[in-house]
């Protein structure tokens, strides 16, 4: 199964100017904060983007709309990341906050499309290594190609509950799986 | 292009004359006072009571009302005595014109510059005390008067009327009014040089200072003592005048003292000046704008913020129709009790939608109000989630709250 083409558009909040202020009402901050969760996670699906260097995001497009002049500032943008983080779509990779992973889908999401490549690829019933998995020459067409390893087991991880995949140990340590 | 001319105002003087004065003989003339901005600190010549030694002469000076352009005195002859300062008209020796040392407050010096006739030394001048010698006008709307020093002099008469003005020679009584007597022993202080100089200086000038004050507070002690009750005529004209402002018989401390009674006494007062004014004005002032109206109308007696903040805590105490109200930012006004936020939110946020975006300034002009309540409207509407602001180097803009009304 290739992976989606995501026509990507951004949301009306994002030509929406106080979009890119915290609003301090709370239940209007919830509301924005919940928005732009999506939006991060939508951009990043589309950009394919796994791990992300908080400078690089803010700079770019997503954080900053020129054509309305205006940006999300960094403390602002660390906000966002935090909510994220909150609900379980974000994983710092350093306690100074200058990088994270970006979980736009769900280890239960990610089981589906592994095994639905599995099967198309004709992987079951054979064991294949995470490297393979995550930088191997079969994978490059794939969404999940160079997603970060935690997510990866994690999906396996889901996929061996029941019972579609069973993770093995390549000198003791977790290194590959067999599809089911 | 000059300023405009009358014909006639070049060359008046007035024939105002108190008859118990001995002047020079001058050529009384008509004049009209509306030609004169006034400069009613200057008196006409008198001799001095005692030998006066000239200290400094500058030809070529012209006197200037305040910021005036034009004057009768433009061109005459100045001279600096202990005393006074004296000035000559040029083209008319019998003219002169005095201002006694005492009247002057400070002194600054200009030099000349290119666009000015000639160097400067401004006097600022005290009010003009009452039994004031005569002089060219009577009623002067300036605290100033320049001397403008057309072939110059400035720099040595400034320093030697500081130096007069120092010694305050006039303070002297006249036993010891003999000039040699009195300069020499007033000398050593305002000598001297170097940082202990200056500092003595400044001694001397506070102590001068405190002594003039004390002296000031003797003098109206006195004329306090002397007058007494104020007489009924003054009394019923004061009245009226306040009658006329809008109060008609101020409550005073004097009249209720500071306690409690004072301040619900006041709180009724300013519920009658302020209740019009609110509802002209839409319900709502800042209480600095209550304080200004409410001083205003007083004229005298003017109660501070403390009294007002005091008072306006009694409002609701005495039933008033107006109430004090403080927002969250600590802002405080005052409003009609009928007033209710959670209209004025609904207001505000509907006049949000209509522009579309809107400021703390857009929403002050359109509503008549001033920036400060304004912008207290637009975060009340705000926290009750019908606006959401727009943060940046353009300024603090609302909008309404798309986020809780969009389905996207």
């Amino acid at each position: 199964m290739t992976a989606d083409i995501m026509a990507f558009t951004f949301p009306w909040e994002y030509d929406f100017p106080p979009f890119f202020t915290i609003q301090p009402n709370a239940t209007t901050r919830e509301k924005q904060l919940e928005s732009w969760g999506q939006l991060v996670l939508h951009y990043c699906h589309a950009n394919n983007i796994f791990v992300a260097d908080v400078i690089a995001l803010s700079e770019s497009e997503l954080f900053n709309n020129k054509n309305i002049h205006r940006r999300l500032n960094h403390k602002d943008v660390l906000t966002v990341l935090d909510y994220l983080e909150s609900k379980k779509c974000v994983e710092w990779v350093d306690r100074q906050k200058k990088q994270c992973h970006i979980h736009w889908q769900t280890p239960e999401q990610w089981a589906e499309v592994i095994h639905g490549w599995a099967r198309s690829n004709g992987f079951i019933n054979s064991v294949v290594t995470f490297e393979d998995l995550i930088e191997g020459d079969d994978t490059v067409q794939e969404s999940f190609h160079g997603i970060n390893r935690l997510a990866l087991l994690k999906a396996l991880e889901v996929l061996q509950s029941n019972n579609r995949a069973a993770i093995v140990d390549i000198d003791g340590v977790q290194a590959g799986v067999k599809f089911l | 292009m000059g300023p405009r001319r009358h014909s006639s105002a070049v060359r008046l003087r007035p024939t105002v004359v108190h008859p118990s004065f001995s002047l020079w003989p001058c050529k009384p003339q008509q004049v009209r006072f509306e030609d004169y901005y006034g400069m009613n600190r200057l008196s006409w010549y008198t001799p001095a009571e005692s030998m006066e030694e000239i200290l400094r002469q500058a030809g070529n000076v012209g006197i200037y009302d305040g910021d005036a352009k034009q004057s009768a005195f433009e061109q005459g002859t100045l001279s600096l005595t202990l005393q006074r300062v004296i000035w000559a008209d040029s083209s008319d020796p019998d003219c002169r014109l005095i201002l006694h040392h005492s009247l002057i407050d400070k002194v600054e010096r200009h030099h000349k510059s290119m666009f000015s006739r000639g160097g400067k030394v401004i006097l600022h001048l005290k009010p003009t005390p009452p039994g004031h010698p005569p002089g060219p006008v009577a009623a002067s709307a300036a605290n100033s008067l320049r001397f403008i020093f057309k072939s110059g002099g400035e720099d040595d008469f400034y320093k030697l009327l500081l130096d007069a003005l120092s010694r305050q020679t006039w303070k002297r009584t006249s036993s010891s009014s003999s000039s040699a007597g009195s300069r020499t022993s007033h000398v050593p202080s305002t000598r001297g040089g170097g940082i202990s100089g200056i500092e003595k200086r400044l001694v001397d000038q506070h102590n001068k200072t405190h002594e003039n004050i004390s002296q000031a507070f003797e003098d109206m002690k006195r004329l306090r003592m002397k007058k007494g009750e104020s007489n009924d005529d003054e009394t019923t004209q004061f009245k009226s005048y306040l009658l006329s402002l809008g109060v008609s018989d101020p409550v005073t401390k004097t009249t209720f003292g500071t306690g409690a009674i004072y301040f619900e006494k006041l709180a009724q007062e300013i519920t009658d000046v302020l209740l019009k004014p609110l509802e002209e004005c839409g319900g709502t002032m800042t209480l600095p704008e209550a304080y200004c109206r409410i001083n205003r109308a007083r004229g005298v007696h003017l109660i501070s913020p403390e009294d007002l903040l005091n008072a306006c805590q009694k409002l609701d105490a005495i039933n008033s129709p107006i109430t004090m109200f403080v927002f969250d930012s600590g802002v405080n006004v005052v409003q009609l009790r009928s007033v209710r936020v959670d209209q004025t939110a609904d207001e505000t946020a509907q006049l949000v939608q209509q522009l579309g975006s809107a400021d703390a300034d857009k929403i002050a002009r359109h509503k008549l109000i001033s920036p400060v309540l304004a912008k207290e409207r637009l975060l009340a509407a705000e926290a009750v989630g019908k606006i959401c602001r727009d943060d940046s180097v353009e300024g603090l803009f609302f909008y309404p709250n798309l986020f809780l009304t969009q389905t996207n």
